[in-house]
């Protein structure tokens, strides 16, 4: 094996599951996350030594997932509309008021754009400034406050019982 | 701060399913890049391909009707080696004014060295055009060149281009082409002193066309003849030699004077067309002839007494040529009837003449493996171009650039195009499927 399918399979190896959640929360499904993660994955596999070579290569892996999230994410409708597939149900051990709020979030979530979705999860999952998140999408910092803005309103919106939610996090 | 919502969607996360990736993305990776490799070398050379084409096809230099910029003759390339002025010189001929040798005369050449130019290595007729002094193909001539003869001023070249197809004029200096349909058979014609009309004689198997005529290439008139083969015009266009088949002798007659003959000259031996020239002064007519015995002859006449003065012959030669009369003496092409002058195939001798008859021929150029002179090699034998073109700097012009023609290149750009999207379209089709 060469060092660089060697440090390729041992970053997959240590970083999938990271990926594999970002890419739940992008896109709900579990057929079309590990798509997802797949295309991210073969896309920074064509290019590896370039990308070992300028140090950490997650921030980039990671940018490519949300780019192919945004860029697919017209295909991902257009599909869902001739004919939608079931979701995977979650797995694990919750007490019924969680897995409510997850449900809640969840179809919250699905009713967003592809966009509103990825600046969610970078601003409050990832945890990252705006700068930050702007840098990942290669959009403006004005584009990652509207797109928040709108994604909380629209959240707000299909899901009143998230209101509290909202208002705290609006803070 | 954010806590509530980022708890939620870290609560979702944590409950994202189990599922492994069905492909392995290394192997999905590496492979995609070989396919985008080969792509681009396809493409590359598809590019490549596309650009040669064009280059070879239609963006190429070629041969033109376009007029083209004269080319200067390289400095040092020009040497005066005929010292001669044949009668037919236009005085006050500006572009050659300069020449050493005094300006252009009627002169016969058959180049078959590429670098003349009169015919290319595929026996493509090409005019040989002058304009500063130098000499340059301005275009080539589909179809048989028949008596190509350039006019007394050098200026246009004149021909039969074959039977039924008439007559064609060019302008050596643009290349602009004149197509005369009468008469449709000639095959051997002279310029008039003034270079205004043409004494084309006609193939005798054609006769009811008139045995030869007269074109005004100004206006295009055709005034059929019934006299013979006109052969060479007097300095001051007021006499004309002109070869009877009929009764197979020479006549020298009065241009405006109808079809009377004012001297018959006999000539012995074997009478065939070949040619005639008038002397400086229109006194005297050399004709050149073969004799029974295949050897060359070429005899002097008094054109007011029809005394014939002077005989040479040379039992060497054959195919005697004049090709115009100086002040030196008579210019005649010749071949090598054997091989008496190894490496002397043919060639062009100054003969002098004078009171005391023909002096020994001098010869200026020749062999079939001519030394190099000036910038060519070349081999006189029936297209009239001035002589002092032999000293000029000899080559043939560079194919001047062809016009861009936008449409068959803009029709396959927007084929190209199309293939593109329908290719496009294709792979998006597939990737939602």
């Amino acid at each position: 094996m060469h060092d660089a399918e060697q440090t390729f399979r041992c970053f997959v190896g240590a970083r999938l599951p990271a990926l594999k959640r970002a890419a739940w929360l992008l896109t709900g499904d579990v057929h079309l996350a590990e798509d997802l993660v797949q295309t991210a994955l073969a896309k920074v596999a064509m290019r590896w030594e370039r990308v070992a070579a300028n140090g950490d290569p997650e921030p980039y892996v990671r940018k490519i997932l949300y780019h192919e999230h945004v860029s697919a994410g017209r295909k991902r409708r257009f599909i869902e509309v001739l004919g939608s597939h079931g979701r995977e149900q979650p797995s694990g051990t919750d007490t019924t008021a969680d897995v409510s709020l997850r449900l809640t979030v969840r179809q919250a979530l699905e009713r967003l754009t592809p966009k509103q979705r990825a600046v969610l999860v970078l601003r409050y999952y990832e945890d990252l400034s705006e700068s930050q998140a702007a840098e990942r999408l290669d959009v403006s910092v004005g584009t990652v406050r509207s797109q928040t803005r709108a994604a909380l309103a629209r959240l707000r919106a299909v899901a009143p019982e998230l209101a509290s939610v909202m208002e705290v996090t609006r803070d | 701060m954010t806590e509530p919502l980022q708890t939620a969607l870290h609560d979702e996360a944590d409950n994202c399913p189990e599922f492994e990736l069905t492909a392995d993305p290394w192997a999905r990776g590496r492979r995609a890049r070989r396919t985008r490799r080969i792509a681009v070398v396809v493409a590359g050379g598809v590019a490549a391909l596309a650009v040669a084409t064009m280059v070879s096809v239609g963006v190429g230099q070629q041969w033109s009707v376009d007029p083209v910029s004269p080319v200067e003759p390289a400095p040092g390339l020009r040497e005066p080696t005929i010292p001669d002025r044949l009668y037919n010189v236009p005085p006050n001929m500006t572009d050659l004014a300069d020449s050493p040798l005094g300006g252009p005369a009627s002169f016969a050449y058959e180049a078959y060295d590429v670098r003349v130019g009169l015919f290319t290595e595929d026996v493509v007729a090409v005019v040989v055009g002058a304009h500063t002094g130098d000499v340059r193909a301005v275009r080539s001539l589909a179809g048989s060149i028949r008596g190509p003869v350039l006019s007394p001023d050098g200026t246009k070249l004149a021909s039969g281009i074959g039977f039924g197809e008439g007559v064609r004029v060019v302008d050596v200096r643009t290349g602009e082409l004149v197509t005369f349909g009468r008469p449709s058979v000639a095959v051997h014609q002279i310029w008039t002193p003034d270079g205004t009309r043409l004494a084309i004689g006609i193939d005798g198997e054609y006769g009811s066309q008139g045995r030869d005529g007269v074109l005004d290439i100004g206006t295009g008139e055709w005034q059929p003849r019934r006299y013979a083969a006109p052969i060479a015009f007097s300095p001051d266009g007021q006499r004309e030699l002109r070869w009877d088949e009929d009764d197979q002798h020479w006549v020298v007659a009065e241009v405006d004077a109808g079809e009377v003959a004012a001297l018959s000259l006999s000539a012995s031996a074997q009478h065939e067309v070949r040619s005639g020239v008038f002397s400086p002064d229109g006194t005297m007519v050399a004709v050149a002839y073969r004799e029974a015995d295949e050897s060359a002859a070429i005899a002097v006449f008094d054109v007011d007494t029809g005394e014939s003065p002077g005989l040479f012959s040379h039992d060497r030669w054959s195919e005697p040529l004049l090709v115009g009369w100086g002040e030196r003496g008579v210019l005649v092409r010749y071949q090598y009837i054997d091989a008496a002058y190894p490496g002397s195939d043919d060639g062009i001798d100054v003969i002098p003449w004078g009171s005391d008859g023909w002096g020994h021929p001098d010869r200026i150029v020749g062999g079939s493996n001519p030394t190099p002179r000036t910038s060519g090699t070349y081999f006189p034998m029936h297209v009239s171009i001035p002589a002092s073109f032999l000293d000029a700097d000899i080559r043939p012009a560079g194919k001047p650039d062809a016009p861009f023609d936008w449409f068959p290149w803009l029709i396959m750009l927007v084929i190209a195009a199309a293939v593109v999207l329908v290719v496009k379209a294709l792979d998006v089709v597939r990737s939602l499927r």
